[in-house]
């Protein structure tokens, strides 16, 4: 565990007692685009539908809405041309929702460049698929942490040695868990999710398992920790949870190389190719 | 400079002849333009207290008529060499009866003084006088001591006495809030004191995260908060110095102390071993087992105790030794899954040897360590953390001449770092035991300090340590190109890590990297009427070891590290100027102090970054800078049945961390940004009235600026996770903070001649319940998906009960 953020929750939760909601003035900012484009892909399908979201960021107590982009597009580095540079369509227009198939061996292999033209404005990023393993088993536990409301998932998995490997697990209903296999590595390793609620029996618990990359890590695990609004001393700094997009529209490789001048003008979220295994549970 | 330090390192190992002639060869100058034809002759002695035999520290011994004195160091000695004469010496000290005694003096007198109430029985003659009276003219600024007393008449949350609690009531002492462990002296961080315990460093000064601090109240004997001005027999932190010393142990009388009261109950024993020359004191405090139990709806365990023990042993006029230890630990755990305990340890020897009655040299050796364990079931690990050092400390106090001494010595310490170990904690885990890379370190000083009086007016202390730090080899050290483990994306305008080119093991014994630091001081004060003086003061220190925290508050399980060769030491840089007053006839003294001061080489932490178990640390630390300024009064009512204080701090605490080129932007855009910890306004007043012999009143009110917070900008969710993201850096604030809280201390009738004394406190913390926000949060309410901000506030009104015994 890289994160014993377990531990700094558990601490947070002593702080938790005396909570109570108020209203607070916040200050105004102008919307930026959210790029939610999480590629998952499963290796044993020929082709892959490729989904990706596009939102604008609101006031903390306003809504999130999908917005429309001007063209989104994305190109296989590797293997240039040979009809790899494929635009995105629209599911419904003003739905947010692009679309688009492509061949998995090709998505599988290869780095892709993501590009998006909006308001005049030009966000790209880059992404190469990292491999996953399958889940060997998946029990579900009678252990609780903090409350008798709770169930215990266990996740068994098979990490590769010698390498290092990062993985991301969705639980379902934006629970995911980060984790890297520093102190796992090469092992048959299990551990325990809990959720915060009680499953009846019959209903179908269902976890994935994802091959991501350090960067991505980093990413998940403080997306994670700042979503969770905790409380208390203990309680990591506040910091914008910044992804992989850059704006490139200024840079032309040639007065400007960077974006040090144009510290707020970004697009929020991640591009990024996953490998993708499930495996579910039935709750009896 | 390099040279001469390892020198003195290598000194260490060998003789200390060396050292000490070269000292005193330097010295002679000073001394023989000092010298005078008149015949001069010393008085020495020891104050103790009158009842116990403990030795008292910091008693004033002044003589009027010279306007000259000297105050008791860490063991009760003093010294002063006056030309021969008649003098009154007159000894004072807070919470003690002042006594004058007269002396012919026509040779080396050596006069042991003892203090108390009962006064009756010497043939001193008593007199009332003001307590502090030599404190104005002292070039000793920035100081605050508390008695025992004092820190247990103020009304705590639970009831518990508690010396950090007690020191917040102080102007530039504050905290991160309710709960937050350690303190922040002058907008500095909880890592940059240096608390002392028997001098022995203690590192982590809380107890159950942070609502209680670790040293228990009946086992200390003197306690002094250095915020600035700080005299170069101290160094290794930047911002202030704790100094406690604990009893010695009764040497008269068996007695017995205790309390039981809402959260812990505490019982010390100290007594003779050998009347008047061996003495033992034997303390402990242990929480109930289940203080967070009503919190959760699950079986959880969560306790503290902590043990301190002390023997003394003068062997003869001239040597006394003494054996002291510290022992605390915490323990938090929830069910079998999750569990939690830490603490300190402490252990040391010292030998007080007079070589003369005007040279007083104390040894010391120290072994000091804090330990950290988790074990996570569900996970299937157990985690052990720590730091231990050993310290050699030989120091003296050398009293040259009526108006000048001099305090000289060095000091040696290794340590050794673990920043973390892991094993499988079940046969079933799957995880792979591993030992996370262990770091090694030393650091030497060598002191001179000067205190002058250059006239009855015009005193001054001058002072210089030279500082020299090495870093060890360790297993795993990691190259990166440019010599630069942070890289800066400049299109994402983000500091990630950098991949290391090469990672080597460098032998043990090889060093890393090696610093030497001058750190001078100097402290001047001019007494411009009786009552009034004016001091000034000049602070350089050198910090080599970093807290990795970037918590509001740090929590247990962060980790020390040393400098190396890519963390730099911390350099600070504070002036302060004071006014010292006394008004109305000495009844009140106000003290005004104003300071700027200047930390280089503030560790500053990337966005997102990650401490725990972090085995290349130096990938996610920027190197940056930390100012702070403020203005602190304190007006303090000494005398009479009402006493107190009110104290107030105007002040500013900042760090900024710029680009290191122009293709960087720095963290937080390169702009200064304020600490968690900065509060522009604090305000305490504490108020003790005593009604009559069995009831005793006391009261706190606090007022603080809300501490910088974050307001998300916007939000934005990824994959069904919605997040907030914020704007630069600590720009909001909480709430103003603000609290009463009242105590009653009822003493029961005493029955005629019974050894037995007890007393009632009854305490009501937060008095008209106000919920102050410890923190405001932003998060989506799982249930109902709607974004809310949530306030979440630590204690309410809180009444307690405790009672406390001595016979």
């Amino acid at each position: 565990m890289k994160r014993l953020i377990f531990l700094l929750s558990i601490i947070s939760l002593v702080w938790s007692s005396c909570q109570e909601v108020i209203t607070v003035e916040l200050p105004d900012q102008e919307p930026k685009l959210i790029v939610d484009a999480l590629i998952r892909i499963d290796t044993t399908q020929f082709t892959t539908l490729v989904t990706v979201q596009m939102r604008q960021t609101s006031d903390f107590f306003g809504e999130i809405t999908p917005v429309s982009v001007d063209q989104i597009t994305m190109s296989n580095l590797d293997n240039p041309g040979n009809n790899t540079n494929q635009v995105l369509l629209e599911t419904e227009p003003g739905s947010g929702i692009y679309q688009q198939i492509f061949s998995t061996q090709q998505l599988a292999g290869d780095r892709w460049f993501l590009q998006i033209d909006y308001q005049g404005e030009l966000y790209v990023a880059e992404s190469r698929m990292q491999y996953s393993v399958p889940i060997d088993q998946l029990t579900i536990g009678d252990g609780s942490l903090f409350s008798e409301e709770s169930t215990e998932l266990l996740v068994r998995y098979t990490d590769i040695g010698d390498r290092q490997d990062y993985y991301l697990f969705d639980y379902g209903n934006g629970d995911f868990f980060a984790s890297e296999d520093v102190f796992y590595d090469g092992q048959e390793f299990e551990f325990s999710y809990f959720y915060d609620q009680e499953f009846n029996t019959g209903d179908t618990l269902t976890v994935s398992i994802m091959g991501i990359n350090r960067d991505f890590f980093n990413y998940m695990n403080l997306l994670r920790e700042q979503s969770e609004g905790r409380g208390g001393p203990f309680a990591s700094p506040a910091v914008s949870v910044r992804g992989n997009l850059i704006n490139a529209t200024d840079i032309d490789n040639n007065n400007n190389y960077n974006n040090v001048n144009n510290p707020d003008n970004y697009a929020l979220g991640y591009f990024a190719l996953v490998q993708e295994y499930r495996k579910s549970v039935v709750v009896e | 400079m390099t040279n001469k330090l390892i020198s003195v390192t290598s000194f260490n190992k060998g003789g200390k002849q060396w050292l000490l002639s070269g000292l005193i060869l330097l010295l002679l100058g000073i001394v023989s333009a000092k010298a005078h034809s008149q015949q001069q002759h010393t008085i020495s002695g020891v104050v103790t207290d009158l009842n116990s035999g403990e030795t008292l520290i910091g008693v004033n011994v002044s003589i009027p008529e010279l306007r000259a004195g000297v105050i008791t160091n860490a063991y009760g000695f003093y010294s002063i060499t006056l030309p021969q004469g008649t003098y009154e010496l007159v000894y004072s000290t807070l919470g003690y009866t002042v006594q004058r005694k007269t002396v012919v003096l026509n040779n080396a007198t050596v006069i042991d003084i003892a203090l108390g109430e009962n006064v009756e029985e010497l043939d001193e003659v008593v007199i009332k006088a003001d307590v502090e009276a030599l404190d104005i003219s002292t070039p000793q600024m920035s100081v605050n001591s508390l008695t025992a007393q004092t820190i247990k008449n103020i009304p705590v949350v639970l009831g518990e006495a508690d010396v950090i609690k007690s020191l917040l009531l102080l102007p530039g002492v504050s905290n991160a809030g309710e709960g937050a462990s350690g303190f922040n002296v002058r907008g500095g961080a909880v890592d940059q004191n240096l608390i002392l315990l028997d001098e022995a460093t203690i590192f982590n000064s809380s107890h159950l995260f942070g609502f209680f601090s670790v040293f228990n109240p009946d086992a200390i004997k003197d306690l002094k908060l250095y915020k600035g001005s700080i005299p170069a027999r101290y160094g290794s932190r930047v911002s202030s110095v704790l100094d406690i010393y604990q009893k010695e142990g009764n040497s008269k009388n068996y007695k017995m102390s205790g309390g039981i009261g809402a959260v812990a109950s505490r019982l010390l024993v100290e007594g003779p071993i050998k009347k008047d020359e061996a003495a033992f004191l034997i303390g402990g405090r242990g929480s109930y087992a289940h203080l967070f139990l009503p919190l959760f709806d699950i079986e959880n365990t969560a306790y503290f105790y902590d043990l301190n023990t002390k023997i003394n042993y003068k062997i003869n006029e001239r040597n006394s030794l003494y054996l002291s230890g510290y022992f605390g630990r915490d323990y938090f755990g929830i069910q079998d899954s999750f569990i939690n305990s830490y603490g300190n340890a402490v252990f040391n020897f010292r030998w007080n040897h007079n070589f003369s009655d005007k040279l007083f040299s104390n040894l010391s050796l120290i072994y000091s360590n804090y330990y950290y364990g988790l074990e996570l079931d569900f996970v299937g690990f157990q985690w052990d953390s720590g730091i231990e050092n050993f310290n050699l400390k030989y120091d003296f106090n050398h009293y040259l001449s009526k108006g000048l001494r001099l305090n000289y010595g060095l000091q040696n310490t290794y340590y050794g770092f673990n920043p973390g170990k892991i094993v499988p904690n079940r046969p079933d885990s799957g995880i792979v035991a591993d030992q996370l890379t262990k770091k090694y370190a030393n650091e030497a000083a060598l002191y001179l300090d000067l205190e002058w009086e250059i006239s009855p007016r015009l005193r001054t202390e001058i002072g210089l340590r030279g500082s020299h730090f090495m870093r060890f080899g360790q297993e795993e050290f990691q190259l990166y190109a440019n010599d630069a483990p942070v890289v800066f994306d400049p299109f994402l305008l983000i500091y990630k890590e950098a991949d290391p080119i090469e990672t080597k093991s460098v032998d043990r014994w090889e060093r890393l990297k090696t610093y030497s630091n001058w750190e001078p001081r100097l402290a001047v004060s001019y007494t411009l009427t009786d009552d009034v003086s004016i001091k000034a003061s000049y602070t350089k220190l050198t910090q080599y070891l970093h807290l990795l925290s970037n918590t509001n508050s740090p929590t247990p399980l962060d980790v020390w590290t040393p400098s190396g060769p890519y963390v730099k030491p911390q350099r600070l840089d504070q002036y302060a100027i004071g006014m010292f007053s006394f008004l109305k006839d000495r009844e009140y003294s106000l003290e005004v102090e104003a300071y700027y001061k200047d930390v280089a080489h503030r560790i500053d932490y990337i966005d997102g970054a990650n401490l725990v178990a972090n085995n290349a640390i130096e990938q996610v630390i920027l190197d940056g800078n930390a100012r702070a300024y403020g203005l602190e009064f304190l007006l303090r009512k000494n005398e009479g049945d009402f006493q107190g204080w009110i104290a107030y701090t105007l002040s500013k605490s900042q760090q900024k961390t710029a680009p290191r080129n122009d293709n960087e932007i720095g963290i937080n855009n390169g702009q200064w940004y304020n600490t968690p910890y900065d509060k522009p306004h604090d305000l305490s007043i504490y108020g003790t009235y005593t009604l009559n012999e069995r009831w005793k009143m006391n009261g706190n009110f606090i007022f603080q600026t809300g501490l910088p917070t974050n307001y998300p900008i916007g939000q934005f969710d990824f994959q069904g996770v919605v997040v907030p993201y914020y704007g630069l850096r600590n720009e909001q604030r909480l709430p103003d903070y603000h609290r009463l809280d009242l105590s009653a201390t009822y003493t029961p009738k005493r029955k005629s001649n019974a050894l037995y004394q007890s007393e009632w406190v009854f305490s009501l913390y937060n008095v008209y319940n106000r919920m102050n926000a410890a923190s405001i949060n932003f998060r989506q309410n799982a249930d109902t998906g709607v974004n809310e901000a949530v306030r979440t506030s630590i204690f309410g009104l809180v009444p307690a009960v405790t009672y406390n015994f001595k016979f």
